[in-house]
């Protein structure tokens, strides 16, 4: 009974999406408050049925009905229970109805908040977001409907499982937060068509969805490092960035996204860059509802794979009515997002501004064209040519460093114009500390991309204290408080501010550790109980190797005791050889799985991976490999997300 | 299908129309606020802030003296005519 209530609900939530956008549409036209009240009590309603269908199928995937065809393919009943849940986004329906869960959410939200505020806009706001959830109701309900029976003649007794890559809390986490981003960008994407609309583009819509912009922005930033930390964990190859589309998929509005939040800024202040901030929140939509197609559509294995799928069709006709929309709305809408100031001078903080956000889109569209390539090239010549990892590197890494540079330019710069004496009292200490470090890095004989990223690291960390050095000093002339008074003072009175500075100091610890890449080393051996092998300055000796049954897999985890030079023992590692579904009678179906092992430092990973296993010979093939600097990688992420939090929580107008 | 499905799921069904109906079966009501004062008082907040902001750059030497004071005043223009016209609404 319980699959039949989730496919009404979301019958029911699509055709009341429908009443809900003619309510608001009569409203609009007659300006009677009664249409506008029920219209919002429709989009509650289309919220709430959504809701209500996920929890249906999540019943269902935790009694195991294997009648439904979702439940039978992606769990077991050997799933553990807390798997059983996370599988409502391991497969193609199951993430579409996500995705509108986690939009419904987020508008049941706005709806509740906004309800008599913003009264020129919400009524838009309001017919976008339903618009938004009846396309994702109108692939639920007829494209991948996740309650669809099973296709088989006969009683099924057992499911296939969850893809043991995906059997890892990471996995279980990265998902849910990626969309909790891609699908937050929805609210400021419906501010803004709502404003270009009713033509208030001045700076108020800007100021009122930033804290939306940044709930976004963080979830997706903390989704991609999730991401990261996923594949450095649990896919073995010892990276955790490989210029994946999937990945590209999350990164490119990530790219146009952080260029909002920054250009916004200058709206805020000085009213200009209007029509820029419309496009780039506008395409960062785009950009998320092109990622999700990128990723569901299976147009990246193949564009012949996109020819059966359903969704990639029905996905590029909402791109394409997206495209269309947007850029009538700017279009007609140009002459008043005209800017009402313009850029003086190049050495102001405008200018950095702008320079960053051309640096951001650069990135973003090199990011595009790499992933879109392959597709292209096989659609137009019949032969795919692959963009791979060196291309992406090539491109970006000259370009990422530029924005790091610009990172720490951006704070020094004065707005309007920086004179002359501005300009070398700012940039004096930086600059030193940049070619101090830059002399100490070229005398240790580093001559790659390193040689300017490290630099750069420290012209950025200078750059970022010496404003905080001069907004404490600030306050403890104007307000004598105490150093570490005026500190607290000054982050909590100003916090999207210093947030933001907090946020810049994570990007410049993630690049200490990208920069770690240029030292990276690994080798292969076989080693049999008992015996030592030497590499990159550690012993290696495999004490053991010991098998182990756990509920739905078998294990050989391998001890390996890691000591060094001098003969001190650093660590021992647990590498393991799993095998999923082994009692599975088709031995096609037993899956074979590495779980690593990683000893983390902060200036290097020691990362271990069982490849093989001879139990007779008792012989361990395993692969080694050294990751410096990888642990700045993550710590700038936990300061990234410290950062937005700071910059998220609400401002005191006290003072 | 048994009869308690078939019911529960007609009542859900007219439970929401109700619910959705509920307002269009009332009087006619005009927009309750044109010039809402919810997001006037925000427009307060936010440019107030916008003002404090601009004084701490002014005093860290983020922006000249001759801009500061530009800002600051048209800063303050805008806030007194919001002022005025939350005052009106009032």
């Amino acid at each position: 009974m319980t699959p039949v209530l989730g496919s009404i609900s979301l019958s029911l939530a699509l055709g009341i999406s429908a009443v809900s956008i003619l309510l608001f549409s009569l409203f609009l036209k007659s300006e009677d408050y009664r249409f506008y009240l029920a219209g919002w009590r429709a989009a509650l309603s289309v919220s709430v049925l959504s809701i209500l269908a996920t929890f249906f199928l999540l019943n269902e995937l935790l009694i195991s009905n294997f009648d439904i065809k979702y439940v039978a393919h992606y769990t077991s009943l050997e799933t553990p229970t807390f798997y059983k849940i996370t599988a409502l986004w391991a497969g193609q329906s199951g993430s579409l109805l996500f995705w509108l869960f986690i939009l419904s959410v987020y508008s049941l939200i706005v709806l509740a908040q906004y309800k008599n505020s913003f009264t020129k806009l919400m009524p838009w706001v309001s017919i976008v977001l339903v618009a938004v959830q009846s396309f994702f109701l109108i692939l639920v309900n007829f494209v991948e409907n996740p309650f669809s029976p099973t296709d088989a003649d006969f009683v099924v007794v057992n499911g296939n499982g969850l893809n043991p890559l995906l059997q890892n809390l990471t996995m279980a986490i990265h998902p849910p937060t990626l969309y909790l981003g891609y699908v937050g960008f929805t609210v400021p994407f419906a501010f803004a068509i709502a404003a270009l609309v009713t033509k208030d583009t001045g700076s108020l819509w800007v100021r009122s969805i930033r804290r939306w912009t940044l709930i976004a922005w963080l979830f997706q930033s903390g989704g991609i490092i999730l991401g990261g930390w996923w594949a450095y964990q649990e896919l073995g190859w010892g990276g955790y960035w490989a210029w994946d589309p999937v990945e590209n998929a999350s990164f490119m509005p990530w790219l146009t996204g952080t260029a909002f939040l920054h250009s916004i800024i200058i709206q805020e202040k000085k009213g200009m860059l209007k029509t820029w901030n419309m496009i780039l929140i506008l395409l960062t939509f785009t950009l998320c509802i092109f990622g999700t197609f990128l990723t569901r559509s299976g147009v990246m294995s193949s564009v012949h794979s996109f020819a059966v799928s359903n969704l990639g069709p029905v996905f590029l006709g909402f791109i394409a009515i997206l495209l269309v929309v947007c850029t009538f709305l700017i279009i007609i809408r140009f002459p008043i997002l005209k800017s009402e100031k313009q850029i003086e001078s190049f050495t102001s903080r405008e200018s950095g501004f702008l320079f960053n956000n051309v640096i951001f889109c650069v990135i973003c569209f090199a990011v595009f064209w790499g992933t879109i390539f392959p597709v292209l090239s096989e659609a137009i010549r019949g032969e795919k040519i692959t963009v791979g990892a060196p291309f992406f590197n090539q491109v970006n890494v000259p370009i990422g460093l530029m924005l790091l540079f610009l990172t720490g330019v951006g704070p020094l710069l004065v707005w309007r114009r920086t004179s002359k004496e501005a300009f070398i009292k700012n940039f004096t200490i930086p600059v030193l500390t940049g070619l101090v470090i830059f002399v100490f890095c070229f005398s240790m004989g580093l001559r790659n991309a390193t040689l300017i990223s490290f630099p750069l690291c420290g012209f950025v960390t200078m750059a970022i204290l010496i404003e905080f050095q001069r907004g404490i000093k600030s306050r403890v002339t104007r307000f004598n408080e105490s150093f570490l008074g005026a500190l607290k003072m000054l982050i909590s009175k100003n916090r999207s501010r210093y947030g933001g500075y907090i946020v810049h100091l994570g990007i410049m610890f993630m690049f200490i550790g990208f920069s770690g890449n240029a030292f990276d080393s690994e080798t292969e051996f076989a080693i049999k109980t008992g015996e030592t092998k030497e590499f990159g300055g550690y012993n290696f000796e495999l004490v053991n190797i010991q098998p182990i049954e756990r509920p739905n897999h078998i294990a050989w985890i391998a001890g390996l005791n890691v000591w060094n030079f001098h003969h001190e023992l650093v660590t021992t590692l647990f590498p393991e050889k799993r095998v999923y579904f082994y009692k599975d009678p088709n031995p096609d179906k037993r899956q074979p799985h590495s779980e690593l092992d990683i000893y983390s430092t902060l200036n290097k990973d020691i990362y271990s991976i069982f490849s093989g296993v001879d139990m007779e010979q008792q012989i361990a093939y395993l692969k080694i490999m050294i990751n410096p600097l990888v642990w700045w990688v993550w710590f700038g992420g936990y300061v990234l997300i410290f950062g937005t939090m700071i910059s998220l929580w609400p401002a005191k107008d006290s003072e | 299908m048994n009869l308690i499905f078939i019911l529960t799921v007609m009542a859900l069904f007219i439970g929401l129309t109700w619910y959705i109906i509920t307002p269009l079966l009332s009087g006619n009501m005009n927009s309750p606020i044109t010039v809402n004062k919810h997001d006037l008082n925000r427009k307060k907040t936010l440019l107030l802030r916008q003002i404090k902001e601009l004084d701490m750059d002014h005093h860290i030497g983020n922006i000249s003296d001759e801009d500061y004071a530009i800002n600051r005043r048209l800063l303050k223009r805008e806030i007194s005519e919001i002022i005025s016209e939350i005052k009106n609404v009032s």
